[in-house]
């Protein structure tokens, strides 16, 4: 099949997927690989790839809270937290929907990209046995688009946007909008890789890609708000939570 | 209904299944969804999830319940299934014209599509089932037994633990804001759900605080203690045996590797 065959085809499947988003108003939850969608082979590689991840974010914990340390619940209550921001609906005009925040780019700058690994993985593991939102057999390639692409792209726009002098403020709406459109990249990119034929792959990804535009682009946006929105709140209300180089960098 | 999705509190109705080792469902839950996964054509997924429904429906599960937790995975089936349809295969099956744009379905794309969504379907039911018969600290605790890391199941029961309460925190506040026109145009609604959130965050490190404080009191020193789990007795092993083995027939039966 040639790439011009493969890209009609996405471009016709485009326009209906827009279509069929703008018929039906759903709730959109942050966009994650459900459970079965995956071959075997690819969500065995997922989970070889995260595995390493989510083993540092332990160590990194366990090294942070040695004894009976305070930090270990900090990060059991911040991991709730951003649970419950990634459940908090917000109307996305454009696609007619509400949709739900990742959350891993206001945790990466709170406990670092490591730790938030540690706490998606919890969370992914969380919501596919209790919400039946992700899966079990697609925990890894989760865990490697939300909890490792996300927070450390997020991360390094936040501390690179705090480098340049910017405000913090608007390094935290960075963070936000870069940690969810690449976890939404990352996301495109397992679906496509694990669910195209030969020679299809571009075109699959493409389609993908365009068909959660109309709610990922503007989530984007939006959880970049809602990231400096609570990054200010916090700043005011209790500075000595934002990490040290954050501070730094703001003073 | 969001909480009722989330909480284990289905669990807790008395039923056959839910006194069985929590760790015997679990192991047969990951066989059944192993296999589905496997399976190179619809049938053994098809019949994982009938059996798992008739189960679901034998525990009297509410089904606006199922239906709440299978909605999104089935939205996103929908989505790859008419993907596949149009993007894969050679042999046109059916042709339309949508708003001028012809758009071609291809039988080997169907297929494939149609066996992703019974796969899709498939692992689900189980995982559902085995969630609605094991409250969650039996999960934990089973979870521990498998030697998942320590570390990892502790985080995973304090967030498990703390979701409902800042949950609470965060729809009064929420309802709050609401009252008070927090949510009349976008660029309010932006700076209420921003608040919003840097509240959730802060009252989690205040419940962390107290928390930390109330684990101290309870002789807490950086692991907190589980009763050891006895080993799989002989029945319970011969009763993981017989279930797995019962799926591996079905799974051949149906057409499987």
């Amino acid at each position: 099949m040639t790439i011009t065959t493969t890209t009609r085809r996405a471009a016709r499947l485009t326009a209906l997927a827009l279509a069929g988003l703008a018929l039906a108003p759903e709730p959109a939850l942050a966009m994650h690989i459900s459970e079965g969608i995956l071959p075997a082979p690819w969500a065995l590689l997922w989970y070889a790839v995260a595995a390493p991840f989510v083993w540092m974010g332990i160590r990194t914990l366990n090294q942070c809270s040695p004894g009976a340390g305070v930090f270990k619940p900090f990060v059991g209550l911040v991991g709730a937290a951003v649970f419950i921001i990634s459940c908090m609906p917000i109307p996305v005009p454009v696609a007619g929907t509400t949709a739900h925040p990742c959350g891993v780019g206001l945790a990466a700058i709170l406990v670092g990209p490591w730790i938030t690994t540690l706490i998606s993985s919890v969370a992914l593991a969380l919501q596919a046995l209790f919400l039946a939102h992700g899966g079990i057999t697609t925990l890894g390639a989760n865990i490697t688009s939300m909890g490792v692409f996300g927070p450390f792209a997020a991360y390094a726009a936040f501390r690179l946007v705090m480098a340049m002098g910017v405000s913090g403020r608007a390094a935290a709406f960075t963070a936000g909008v870069v940690g969810d459109w690449v976890t939404y990249m990352g996301t495109s990119l397992f679906l496509a890789l694990g669910l195209s034929g030969p020679g299809e792959f571009w075109g699959m990804f493409a389609g993908i890609m365009v068909a959660f535009v109309p709610t990922q682009l503007p989530l984007g946006i939006l959880e970049g708000f809602v990231s400096a929105g609570a990054y200010e709140f916090i700043r005011q209300r209790r500075p000595e939570l934002i990490p040290t180089q954050a501070r730094e960098a703001a003073a | 209904m969001r909480f009722e999705v989330f909480t284990d509190i289905f669990t807790y109705h008395d039923s056959p299944l839910r006194a069985v080792d929590a760790r015997v469902k679990l192991l047969v839950a990951a066989v059944a969804v192993g296999l589905t996964l496997l399976a190179p054509s619809p049938w053994f997924p098809s019949l994982v999830f009938a059996m798992c429904l008739t189960a679901l429906a034998w525990l009297k599960a509410p089904l606006r319940l199922v239906l709440a937790r299978f909605a999104p995975a089935l939205w996103m089936a929908l989505m790859l299934l008419a993907l596949k349809t149009v993007l894969t295969g050679a042999t046109p099956m059916a042709s339309a014209t949508v708003a001028g744009i012809t758009v071609t379905a291809y039988r080997e794309g169907w297929e494939e599509g149609v066996l992703l969504a019974f796969r899709l379907a498939g692992c689900l039911s189980a995982l559902q089932l085995f969630s609605m018969v094991t409250p969650a600290h039996e999960v934990f605790r089973s979870l521990l037994w498998f030697r998942a890391p320590a570390t990892w199941v502790e985080v995973a029961m304090l967030m498990y633990r703390y979701t409902f309460q800042l949950f609470d925190m965060a729809a009064e506040m929420g309802f709050a804001q609401k009252a008070r026109l927090g949510y009349s145009n976008a660029r309010v609604t932006l700076a209420s759900a921003g608040t919003l959130a840097g509240a959730a965050l802060l009252r989690s490190v205040d419940q962390a605080a107290r928390t930390h404080e109330a684990m101290r009191a309870r002789c807490y020193t950086g692991r907190i203690p589980f009763d050891p789990m006895p080993e799989l007795t002989a029945r319970q092993a011969l009763t993981v045996a017989g279930l797995a083995a019962a799926l591996t027939l079905l799974f051949f039966a149906a057409g499987g590797a």
